[in-house]
């Protein structure tokens, strides 16, 4: 038994049963938001010291604490979402753009953090 | 023993605060009062809440006064958790406590 | 979209990572409630250890003297300075054809290269300098700690990224939980202790976890929190080139140069833990570390003990070994501080024993909103399902991983006390034991159904009675000795064993009496 959206949106996972399609959503969820927060967590660390003027460590430590939680939420804004599919897949796709721009612009702080080392 | 002061008063005052606020929502005045009696005007849940409220601030503040901030801030909201379950425990076991001139019941009926 | 189909997905979420990683978890919380108090209970594992404090400070020049010629070659060395709560001091060293050996200090871009846990011990006896005899046990700083953090699989391995898994699934489960929470305010101090089942069962999931809402958010979070650079590597190859080990030095107030490669003098370690007292302007050296002993570059760290402090921040004392220059001396920095504070609030390093206990009965806490969720799950099923066989496996996995832990470890402490004597193989049979019981507590589990809760408990009981027992008649030390000089750790380990146990016997009995007129529903049940 799903719950059906409104026209246009993916059917959220309702109802107690465990599925082979839902335990794919919700590893990918986690994969996608653990990429997302590796990506948010980079920008930040880079957005710090390049913009604010922060020490390296300094950014790095605030950035990884605030990522942990940013992870965390990530998937719960997945499964709270009206289409936790399209969610998922915005987070994954979020992911990889980022990651591929780093690798062709390097250096572009505040724009990309996953890439060949600055 | 003067280390404990602290800590002890601040359960104290937790359990108090935390009671009355509790006393402010209807299940928990149900369990203690009974189906029948009157719910709490709109005024006295305020004065409940406010005074609840100010109690907690001064359990939290006890600790720190006495712990400093480094550890009164765990050990604080450590305490507050445990009147809590103090009160839960009251609450369901002994709800007589919290009748006024009512000696101490043990309830099994809840 | 409606809030109803919106809640049934974060129930599904809650529901199945709780399912899913719930023995993990539970078995997390039980391992690091435990280790709340290692040291204790080292001392009750470790009868040697068992010593009154000495009032003369250990001399770490007479320690150094006697492993000069052993540590020679080892990539580090290391004096752990008598405390409070582990009366003994700690030598660790790679000894002459140990792996350790081979590890690269300098170079590496690991944060710890060579961590202390690759080391051999010896204890060494503060009043004399005498080295101890083996032990003969991990103790619970060689086992309990050690599972908590890595499953025993090492620093950095997959067993750390498996327990950070873990822990995320933790805050996850606890944002959904709270989301997902009817009536969070109203039924805040609810416990319908006259229900049975389900009902009940879940009142009090509710109550374990709200109740206690700001100590698993916290433990939890704190827990990561240690391990940033490792969990999200995101920042670091932008922001250190040298990787962790960058990292550590300028935030950790590190120090790092290569060997020299040939043989150097020692000067005076007590003048350097002398030097470094007074740089702190207060509080004792907890550590004396050397780096590449007997090498011409070798390099002394002595930090400061983090017992009367949250901040677990040993602040790192640097000196030359051969003349004893005071090499480095940073302070660390606002952020640094701020995230050594949160991981202070993890390791519980300080000596606050109001707060430690506190710790240990929130982790027990932590145990039961696991427990209770899987059982709560497992009385719906039940009700909504029927008796079947993957419900008798999975009741069975729920019992091997609480009872069946507890019941593990019961039997390593027994083990520990009857065990002959022997070194460190009879350290790894005590590991075997604790193995193989909770082999056989999984067993018992499938092959008795049901029953396996009320007699897993009452093994418990028994168990944690005879570990008293035996701890009383073998060495001698009951609790009226213990306490009697004021020996809280032995002594409170026995009173928390014999509390233990009561409780498990009492939970035997209570669900004894349950079980005849469940067991009839069953049977009725399974004969339709």
């Amino acid at each position: 038994m799903t719950a059906a959206g409104p026209a246009g949106t993916a059917p959220r996972p309702a109802g107690r049963r465990i599925t082979a399609g839902r335990v794919a959503l919700l590893l990918s969820t986690i994969a996608g938001s653990y990429w997302v927060a590796n990506v948010v967590t980079g920008w930040l660390a880079r957005l710090l010291v390049a913009a604010a003027g922060w020490q390296n460590g300094e950014a790095t430590i605030l950035s990884c604490l605030i990522g942990i939680i940013v992870c965390a939420a990530l998937v719960v804004w997945v499964f709270a979402h009206r289409s936790p599919i399209r969610a998922c897949l915005a987070l994954l796709a979020w992911g990889a753009i980022a990651t591929g721009v780093g690798w062709v612009v390097p250096d572009s702080f505040g724009l990309v953090a996953m890439g060949p080392p600055a | 023993m003067t280390g404990a002061l602290g800590p002890i008063a601040a359960l104290v005052l937790a359990f108090v605060g935390l009671a009355l606020l509790a006393l402010t929502q209807p299940g928990q005045r149900k369990a203690v009062y009974g189906r029948n009696h009157p719910p709490v005007g709109a005024a006295s849940r305020q004065a409940m809440r406010l005074g609840g409220g100010v109690l907690v601030g001064l359990s939290v503040a006890a600790v720190l006064a006495t712990s400093g901030p480094a550890f009164g801030v765990p050990l604080a909201t450590l305490l507050l958790s445990v009147a809590a379950y103090a009160v839960m425990a009251a609450l369901t076991w002994t709800p007589g406590l919290f009748r006024p001139g009512r000696s101490l019941q043990i309830d099994q009926l809840r | 979209m409606s809030g109803g189909s919106r809640r049934e997905a974060l129930t599904w979420l809650h529901r199945w990572l709780g399912l899913a990683l719930g023995a993990l978890l539970f078995a997390i919380f039980w391992m690091g409630t435990l280790a709340v108090f290692d040291r204790e209970i080292d001392r009750w594992m470790m009868p040697s250890t068992r010593l009154a404090p000495t009032g003369a400070p250990l001399s770490a020049d007479t320690v150094w003297q006697r492993f000069r010629a052993e540590a020679t070659g080892s990539p580090l060395w290391v004096l752990t300075l008598p405390s409070e709560r582990e009366p003994v001091a700690r030598v660790q060293f790679a000894p002459v054809d140990s792996a350790a050996r081979a590890i690269r200090i300098y170079g590496s871009h690991k944060g710890i290269p060579l961590p202390r846990e690759r080391l051999a011990i010896l204890l060494i006896d503060p009043a004399n300098g005498a080295v101890l005899p083996d032990p003969g046990t991990r103790g619970a700083t060689g086992f309990f700690f050690p599972f908590h953090w890595h499953l025993m699989l090492g620093e950095g391995s997959v067993g750390q990224w498996i327990v950070g898994l873990a822990g995320l699934a933790m805050l996850i489960s606890i944002l959904s939980g709270l989301i997902v929470h009817r009536d969070l305010f109203t039924q805040f101090f609810t416990l319908r202790a006259a229900k049975r089942g389900g009902r009940l069962t879940l009142d009090l999931h509710n109550a374990a976890g709200v109740l206690a809402l700001p100590f698993h958010v916290a433990i939890t979070f704190s827990g990561l929190a240690i391990f940033y650079f490792l969990y999200l590597p995101a920042p670091l190859e932008h922001t250190h080139q040298g990787g962790e080990r960058q990292l550590f030095v300028e935030s950790r107030s590190g120090y790092s140069r290569p060997k020299a490669g040939r043989p150097g003098e020692m000067a005076s370690l007590d003048a350097m833990i002398a030097r470094a007292e007074t740089l702190w302007g207060g509080g004792r050296a907890a550590r004396v570390s050397i780096t590449y002993p007997g090498d011409v570059a070798a390099y002394v760290q002595v930090t400061r003990t983090v017992e009367d402090r949250v901040v677990n921040d040993p602040r790192p004392v640097y000196f030359d070994a051969a003349s004893g220059t005071l090499l480095k001396f940073a302070p660390i920095r606002p952020v640094a501080s701020a995230q050594r504070y949160i991981a202070g609030l993890h390791f519980t390093g300080f000596n606050h024993w109001l707060l430690r206990w506190l710790y240990f009965i929130f982790g027990l806490l932590g145990c039961a909103v696991i427990a209770t969720g899987g059982l709560f799950w497992l009385q719906r099923q039940r009700k909504t399902g029927g008796p079947s066989r993957a419900l008798a496996a999975a009741e069975a996995a729920i019992v091997a991983s609480t009872t069946g832990l507890i019941g593990a470890t019961v039997a390593y402490l027994l083990a520990n006390r009857l065990l002959p004597p022997g070194g460190s193989e009879r350290a790894e049979a005590e590991v075997v034991v604790f193995g193989l019981a909770w082999v056989a507590f999984a067993a018992h589990a499938v092959l008795r159904g049901r029953a396996a809760w009320r007699e897993q408990c009452a093994m418990i009981a028994a168990g944690g009675l005879a570990a008293v027992a035996c701890n009383a008649w073998l060495t001698g030390d009951n609790l009226v000795r213990t306490l009697g000089r004021g020996d809280w750790a032995v002594g409170g380990t026995d009173l928390v064993l014999l509390i233990g146990a009561a409780l498990a016997g009492w939970s035997a009995l209570r669900l004894g009496r349950a079980a005849p007129a469940r067991a009839n529903l069953v049977t009725r049940a399974s004969a339709r």
